[in-house]
């Protein structure tokens, strides 16, 4: 079986119309980031105490909101958590978090004794290291960037370095910006999903990248741009098998990975849709780009060989 | 061309044995650890104790003397005392197979995280001299101050100080002491308060009752405590905030010493009698030439219910060290090893002995004022590790509030034996001097033990009186101990306040549900998978399957093999491999079906499918693989579960997808030669 026979797309002619579209996405994401002041943290790097609550017939939120507000926490956020039987309860900082705690879970067991309700999990942050973790998020997306930027730049040439970190960059701030307009919260799993597009990405374009320094080195009467074209195209196939056994995957884990892996499979998911768009529509198109520039300021006109 | 195809299978099929080697253990410890949860389900039910004490009693081998406190119907309790039985005997089989399994992480099996640091405002106004209004008004600013701010505590603490033109030798330290010489020595100070924390902790790590507590330090003013497997998170943390107890207790005469553990070698032997069951259900002539057997624990305590045969089948399985001539005359004795002037205890009698200490027929023989204790820390000789068990008078002498200071010197010339050695000096308060002064003085030749929460951290001999209230301990000790014990005896003197700054507890249903959906969806994964590459691929679609399974075997086996914590993120990262890892066999396939197209033989066609696409695959996984190193370093716990399976499996899947569907193509094609693939 095979879905694609050998295809011949001028993926490059293109460029201009994806790289727009994509600023366009970046762009949407990153207003309404601006709109929402920022990313929606997750207690991971806000600090607080989250409750998970199970309860043995669907919650009822407004009489839980009324029984938490008489003992002192009428601040506290209350939703349903992937399902209706399901609560997470969410607070600030407090003085002593252990108390709250103990408080929250005491109250729910003596008001709603007949619906008897289970702790799941409780997380509690303290304001200091949520401070702390956001930064090691932060460098911890850099290194990993660096380290890749200086991998691709030993075993291949600095311009595909420069393609492949431009596609990472373009994939992580598309999926924040869809998690953005979703208002879905930033956790540290999240993070962690993010550095795993990161790499996940980076194999799809490393393949076309492997592609394009074999054939360069083979085909040497074609012109840069052709070769460029043709390595995309011979690799497709495989990048649309392998994002598909992945997407496979990633999805199964969304559907029945239960509410605390929901966000991370969803950041995989559109990582992965994204990953696979950028490294045929971004990853190359960049590296064609930048090389045209570099020849048009070196005043050569035609191509440039290794 | 052909490479040593041989060669290769017999690495492929050494691989495979190795894997199931590997999880062997964790499949044992399943079955066992099933089996148990089932039992202490059963006892939970009726036995006024819940699970996590259970678990704890179980661990330490006190779970008979418990049941006798809390349960008061004999009907009941004997059938809680058969269940136990049982329960002993599943518990030494799983403390067996523990450390060669894989772990579940906290997430997966339910439990706590916890993140503790050093309260520095509680400390710094139990260190300062004269707390007064205007220190508090003071700490309260720093405290604000400090929270807003990333820098550090110290340095917060000194700027509020010096806006307000205060010296810091107002309150601490001597007053000749410069600000940063008195910062230098709070910092210090900060870092002892963690150790004496983090000595207390491990000190109490078998309270827990979960099978791995890991207690670390992190950074220099804070201690991780990960207690996976626990349902009682109260009871964790309040064993956790409770108060060091450090006593002084003597240690009672050897001679009364051997007479009471004669003693209780004729209970044991007598109920060993009683119960009709000879040990000569043991085998005991396959272990003659070492003079040392190994025996069925049961078979000590004469309870076992069962019979004949299968004991000595069972002896196998779990065992204790006894020397073979004695177990039959003094079954106690042949449980404990004079070592020097000491009664040792091999680590693994030690729960044997615990349970035997507690019987209540040998209870009564124990003198109403002493009791038993075990050291902290055991010994290692000649390659086994050995606790001391002490004998001592049950009141002690003195407790360890009275101490003011405890430290690590090197011994002066003035004695030649102690020269050049660490020793440990003690300082005491005036009223702490004057009972010292009074014990040493009434024990000269006596043993001293210093006892941290029930356990005996060092037992030096007394050799004069002390009045001075300045005592050293000598011994002979590595750096490392004495200052262990100088930490244990500051322990006791000054409780060291920290505070809980990050909890993450996982209810067990939350975790079990998490295993199950983990367990399906792994399924489901594969499936999906392996039945798409059969349809898409045909028969090297197969193959390509076989390899899949394999590398999932094969990351199973690596993480039981490096002891690697399996959590829920780790899961995941389990299944997205599963996506990934045919990845490498797709590349290879394309690239065969590409060389099909050029006309080539199908034996050509493979050997270029697989050269042209290695480097393909070896530099898409380099760079995954770097990202999942730095997710190692970034990551707590759960993520770092993830960097871990995804590494590994990132590692198996270059073997699978390479070497392994190699050599089964080069086995089909070698047969005979093909003209047309199945791709």
């Amino acid at each position: 079986m095979q879905f694609l026979k050998q295809t011949n797309i001028d993926f490059l002619s293109k460029r201009k119309i994806a790289i727009s579209f994509s600023l366009f996405l970046i762009a949407v994401g990153l207003i309404t980031l601006l709109i929402h002041g920022g990313p929606d943290y997750s207690i991971d790097f806000l600090g607080g105490t989250e409750i998970h609550v199970h309860f043995e017939k669907p919650a009822p939120i407004a009489e839980i909101r009324k029984a938490l507000g008489e003992v002192g926490f009428a601040k506290a956020e209350i939703k349903n958590f992937g399902s209706p039987n399901d609560v997470l309860i969410r607070i600030e900082v407090q003085q002593n978090n252990d108390q709250a705690t103990s408080t929250i879970l005491n109250t729910l067991s003596e008001k709603f004794a007949d619906m008897n309700p289970t702790m799941l999990s409780v997380e509690s942050v303290g304001p200091k290291i949520g401070k702390e973790l956001r930064s090691a998020a932060v460098w911890a997306v850099l290194v990993s960037l660096a380290l890749i930027l200086l991998y691709i730049w030993i075993r291949f040439e600095f311009v595909f370095g420069v393609g492949a970190i431009v596609a990472l960059f373009h994939d992580v701030l598309i999926t924040l910006g869809i998690f953005s307009i979703l208002r879905m919260e930033i956790s540290l799993s999240v993070v962690a999903a993010f550095l795993t597009i990161v790499g996940y990405s980076l194999n799809d374009t490393i393949v076309v990248f492997d592609r394009i320094r074999e054939n360069l080195k083979s085909m040497r009467r074609e012109s840069f741009f052709s070769i460029l074209n043709m390595s995309i195209n011979q690799s497709l196939s495989r990048t649309i098998v392998t994002s598909l056994t992945t997407l496979i995957v990633v999805f199964v884990l969304y559907i029945n990975g239960g509410e605390v892996l929901r966000t991370f499979s969803f950041a995989l998911l559109i990582g992965i849709i994204v990953g696979t768009y950028s490294s045929i529509f971004i990853a190359t198109p960049v590296v064609a780009e930048w090389e045209m520039r570099q020849l048009q300021k070196s005043g050569k006109t035609n191509r440039r060989r290794r | 061309m052909r490479r040593n195809n041989l060669m290769r299978t017999i690495i492929i099929f050494a691989v495979i044995i190795w894997a199931v080697y590997q999880l062997y253990p964790t499949y044992s410890l399943w079955q066992y650890r099933q089996q148990s949860e089932k039992l202490v389900q059963e006892l939970q039910t009726f036995a006024n104790l819940n699970v996590d004490e259970i678990h704890e009693a179980l661990r330490v081998g006190l779970l008979e003397a418990r049941l006798r406190e809390s349960i008061q119907d004999q009907d009941k309790l004997n059938r809680a005392l058969n269940i136990a039985e049982k329960l002993n005997e599943l518990q030494e089989k799983i403390d067996e197979n523990e450390p060669k399994s894989i772990k579940q992480g906290l997430d997966l099996l339910g439990g706590t995280y916890l993140v503790y640091e050093v309260d520095l405002p509680e400390l710094l106004r139990s260190l300062s001299k004269n707390p007064d209004a205007r220190f508090d008004s003071l700490m309260t600013e720093v405290t604000r101050r400090s929270q807003q701010t990333d820098e550090d505590f110290f340095n917060v603490l000194l700027a509020t100080f010096q806006e307000k033109g205060i010296r810091l030798n107002r309150y601490f330290g001597r007053r000749v002491q410069t600000d940063d010489q008195i910062i230098d020595e709070l910092k210090k100070q900060a870092e002892d308060a963690v150790d004496r924390t983090l000595e207390v902790l491990r000190n109490r790590i078998d309270q827990f009752g979960v099978s791995e507590p890991t207690i670390t330090k992190q950074g220099s003013r804070r201690i991780v405590i990960e207690l996976a497997g626990i349902t009682d998170i109260k009871r964790a943390k309040s064993l956790i905030g409770k108060t060091a107890v450090l006593e002084f207790k003597l240690l009672k005469d050897p001679a009364v010493f051997s007479a009471v553990l004669k003693q209780i070698d004729d209970v044991v032997k007598k109920k060993i009698k009683a119960s009709g069951k000879a040990i000569t259900g043991a085998d005991t002539s396959k272990a003659a030439g070492t003079g040392t057997k190994e025996v069925g624990v049961s078979a000590l305590f004469g309870e076992s219910t069962v019979i004949g045969d299968s004991a000595a089948k069972k002896a196998n399985d779990t065992t204790v060290v006894v020397e073979e001539e004695l177990f039959e005359q003094n079954p106690f004795f042949s449980l404990l090893w004079p070592i020097g002037n000491e009664v040792m205890v091999p680590a693994k009698n030690l729960r044997a002995v615990q349970r035997i200490l507690n019987m209540p027929e040998v209870k009564n023989v124990i003198p109403d004022d002493a009791e038993f204790l075990f050291s902290s820390k055991p010994v290692i000789h000649d390659g086994q590790e050995f606790y001391t068990l002490f004998f001592l008078k049950k009141q002690p002498e003195m407790t360890g509030k009275y101490i003011t200071e405890a430290g690590v010197t090197i011994g002066s010339g003035s004695q030649s034996f102690t020269q050049g050695q660490p020793i440990v000096t003690l300082n005491m308060n005036r009223e702490g001097a004057r009972i010292f002064a009074r014990v040493t003085g009434a024990n000269v030749g006596k043993r001293l033990a210093i006892v941290l929460d029930g356990k005996v951290a060092s037992a030096p001999n007394i050799k004069d009186k002390i009045p001075s209230g300045n005592a050293i301990i000598e011994g002979n000790f590595s750096m490392e101990e004495a200052k262990e014990l100088a930490i244990v005896l500051r322990a006791g003197a000054l409780p060291a306040p920290v505070v809980p700054i990050e909890e993450r507890t996982i209810g067990p249903s939350l975790g079990r549900d998490s295993v199950r959906r983990g367990q399906i969806s792994i399924a489901i994964g594969i499936i999906l998978v392996v039945v798409f590459m059969m349809i898409y691929y045909r028969m090297s679609g197969l193959i390509a399957d076989i390899a899949l399974i394999l590398n999932l075997i094969l990351i199973m086996a690596a993480l039981a093999a490096f002891g690697a914590t399996l959590t829920l993120p780790g899961v995941a990262g389990l299944i997205l491999t599963m996506g990934m890892a045919v990845d490498a066999n797709v590349l290879i396939f394309e690239r065969i079906r590409e060389e099909l197209r050029t006309g080539k033989t199908v034996r050509a066609a493979i050997d270029a499918g697989y050269s042209r696409a290695f480097w393909t695959i070896f530099d898409a996984n380099v760079t995954t693989f770097l990202t999942a190193l730095v997710l190692y370093q970034f990551g707590t716990g759960p993520i770092r579960g993830f960097a871990v399976t995804l590494s590994v499996g990132i590692l198996a899947s270059m073997f699978t997808a390479i070497v392994v569907t190699r050599v089964i193509f080069d086995t089909i094609t070698q047969k005979r030669t093909l003209t047309k693939l199945s791709i």
